[in-house]
């Protein structure tokens, strides 16, 4: 059942066994764990069934740190969650991620890949992936496309698969019906929890406090509560729940917040391949003929990064185009053309066919150009731009924290300093060097690197931009000193609050998040159930 | 006037005539047979000269005692005979790129990660 928080009387107070806050990748991966269960369910989505501008206002705070992507937008607030802007790359999580390596100050996870194999093995399903497949050597036999012949002590070739069609990523589309249909699951849309109340002890949670945004306030009292929220908004509501625990929930030892990762990726140089085939190669992006999208990176092996001491650097090649061929096939007269094609191609009729056929025609040159190009794949240069994409270091200083400024429900907004290491800097420059001799020790080209290794963690070349992966914040650890939840997610020191999603992540890893949120998510159900039987 | 973007190209190919093997065919300038000075037989290699000029003051300014001529011709020559055809010069110089960097004997210029032998022949383009 979907219900508009709006729609509750104002003060109205409802009981439920467990609530989840947020209705993202991981909160919608838990309502459809507990679909059936006995127990009743009450998930919460922040925004309406789309993102709405004045919603992502409530995400909005200023950044302190190296620039980044206006946190407004960074987050859909919505049902669904960011997979509805979901870019849909997955790949999971190495064993090599999750060892602690005495080189890496605070790395290691609790947990190793084998604690959560099978739910990894669930979430290949839901994401309706081609499961387990995830060796390059069998994506190069099944493609056809080759991998570049580095040396194999020095680099391995990791591929991500990209769920495709886009439809495919939106889990408030695709999962709408599931979760609207699950009997015992109640969504109440448009609800935002602006505090998370306790007894006197500070230590079980009870009651969560509502708003709606120009509508009424209104008390959910769970038994069991789980915050999935996203690497912000996470943070943000166990701070703000300060009634009884003056720091914050879970932060008696001034955790929550700190540790911020995200995948630091620049343009870190250019790869200048003999043969013209490189861009043939696996790494891609390619889509195959049954319609799987792939795109493949360079990595360090285990034994090279541990030799080098080093954090782990992925380096991916992209192919550059010929300048005339960009702008043309940036032009307006070929975007209305391919659209044309596009709809004609689909059956249907072009929209404003007479105007459409007007622009491509006094944009004839472009389109005549770009599409020659395409064909004949002439758009295509030799050299290779390659991106750099860290696993950075865990930094305490890379943090999020409450500022006085207040949103329009009154909840404190969140300032964000991201921040990065000289380690993290080193390691990139390091990781793009020896790729470097490796491509010419193989014969393959030459590499220009494109950025210093000067020592500071400050500066970075000026294409540094993230990947919307938001983790660290409530991270990890058997130790309460260490870490804002334990093993099983569990806030430490509460007795009825988990924290689902990336925040709990300690380190990024090699992988992208969203399919260790969902394989998380399905492990923390798990646990969950067992303890409401 | 050269872009930066054919500028690296023509590095490029400076740096493929020494190392590539399927590049510098398309890049020498003629297969000669004659013999000639092993100056002129290394040089002859590169296809374009100017574009190797600034590796090669770079890497003379980091190692300046190598910035003579004829020290640099018996670096890269080895003690071969002091006639060479291209074809010859450009056989030894692509077996000491390769061992190059098999041993790690890699350096970086300007950005650009190459190998000794071939810092010291854009370092003798700069000094002819």
């Amino acid at each position: 059942m979907l219900i508009d928080g709006r729609t509750i009387p104002n003060g109205q107070t409802l009981q439920t066994d467990v609530c989840i806050i947020g209705s993202g990748a991981a909160g919608i991966t838990l309502a459809r764990a507990f679909s059936g269960q006995s127990f009743t369910v009450t998930l919460l989505a922040g925004g309406d069934l789309k993102p709405a501008p004045e919603t992502q206002t409530l995400n909005a705070g200023p950044n302190v740190g190296l620039p980044y992507f206006a946190l407004e937008y960074c987050r859909a607030r919505c049902f669904g969650g960011t997979t509805t802007w979901w870019g849909g790359h997955c790949r999971p999580l190495s064993d090599f991620d999750f060892e602690a390596k005495d080189w890496i100050p605070r790395s290691g996870w609790p947990i190793a890949r084998k604690d959560i194999q099978s739910f990894r093995t669930e979430a290949e399903e839901i994401l309706n992936l081609r499961m387990g497949h995830w060796d390059p050597k069998t994506w190069a036999a099944d493609s056809g496309l080759k991998e570049l012949p580095l040396d194999p002590q020095l680099f391995e070739t990791r591929v991500a698969q990209i769920i495709s069609p886009s439809s495919q990523r939106r889990f408030g589309t695709i999962f709408r019906k599931d979760i609207e249909s699950a009997a015992n699951v109640t969504t109440y849309l448009n609800a935002n929890v602006v505090e998370i109340d306790t007894d006197e002890t500070g230590q079980t949670v009870t009651a969560l406090k509502l708003a709606c945004i120009d509508g009424p306030r209104f008390t959910i009292v769970p038994k069991v509560c789980i915050l999935a929220a996203g690497g912000l908004e996470n943070p943000r509501l166990l701070l703000v729940s300060d009634r009884v625990q003056k720091a914050g929930l879970g932060n008696q030892h001034d955790l929550v917040g700190r540790f911020f990762l995200e995948h630091p990726r620049f343009e870190a140089g250019t790869f200048y391949p003999v043969n013209s085939d490189a861009g043939e190669m696996l790494y891609g992006p390619h889509k195959l003929l049954d319609g799987t999208a792939i795109k493949s990176y360079f990595g360090l092996t285990p034994g090279c990064a541990r030799a080098e001491e080093i954090v782990d650097v992925q380096l991916r090649m992209e192919r550059l185009y010929d300048p005339a061929y960009k702008r043309s096939r940036n032009s307006v007269g070929f975007n209305v053309f391919r659209r044309m094609v596009q709809q004609i191609k689909a059956g249907e009729v072009p929209e404003s066919l007479g105007s459409s056929i007007a622009t491509v025609f006094s944009d004839i040159d472009n389109v005549a150009l770009a599409t020659y190009m395409t064909a004949f794949k002439k758009g295509l240069i030799g050299p290779m731009r390659l991106t750099a994409r860290v696993d950075p270091t865990p930094n305490p200083d890379s943090r999020v924290t409450l500022i006085d400024q207040r949103d329009e429900l009154g909840v404190r907004r969140v300032q964000l300093d991201w921040r990065l290491t000289p380690q993290d800097k080193r390691s990139a420059r390091r990781v793009v060097e020896l790729f470097a001799q490796a491509v010419g020790k193989s014969g393959l080209g030459r590499v220009h690197i494109g950025f210093e290794d000067d020592g500071s963690a400050a500066q970075w070349p000026p294409s540094l931009a993230g990947g919307y992966h938001h983790m660290g914040t409530t991270r990890m650890s058997d130790d309460p000193k260490q870490g804002v939840v334990d093993r099983d997610c569990r806030v430490h020191g509460m007795s009825n609050l988990w924290v689902a999603g990336s925040s709990v992540f300690p380190t990024a890893g090699s992988g992208t998040p969203t399919m260790m949120i969902i394989t998380l998510a399905l492990r923390l159900a798990e646990d969950v159930k067992k303890r409401m039987a | 006037m050269a872009t930066p973007t054919t500028t690296r190209r023509r590095v490029l190919n400076v740096l493929m005539a020494a190392g590539g093997a399927a590049v510098a065919s398309s890049v020498i300038a003629s297969a000669a047979p004659d013999r000639l000075p092993l100056q002129a037989a290394l040089l002859g290699v590169l296809s374009h000269p100017d574009g190797a000029r600034n590796i090669g003051a770079r890497y003379l300014s980091l190692v300046p005692a190598e910035g003579d001529e004829r020290h640099l011709v018996n670096l890269l020559a080895k003690g071969a005979p002091g006639l060479m055809a291209r074809d010859e010069a450009r056989a030894l110089l692509q077996n000491a790129v390769r061992e190059d960097f098999d041993q790690g004997r890699t350096v970086e210029l300007n950005g650009w990660v190459i190998s000794r032998t071939e810092a010291r022949l854009c370092a003798l383009a700069s000094l002819a």
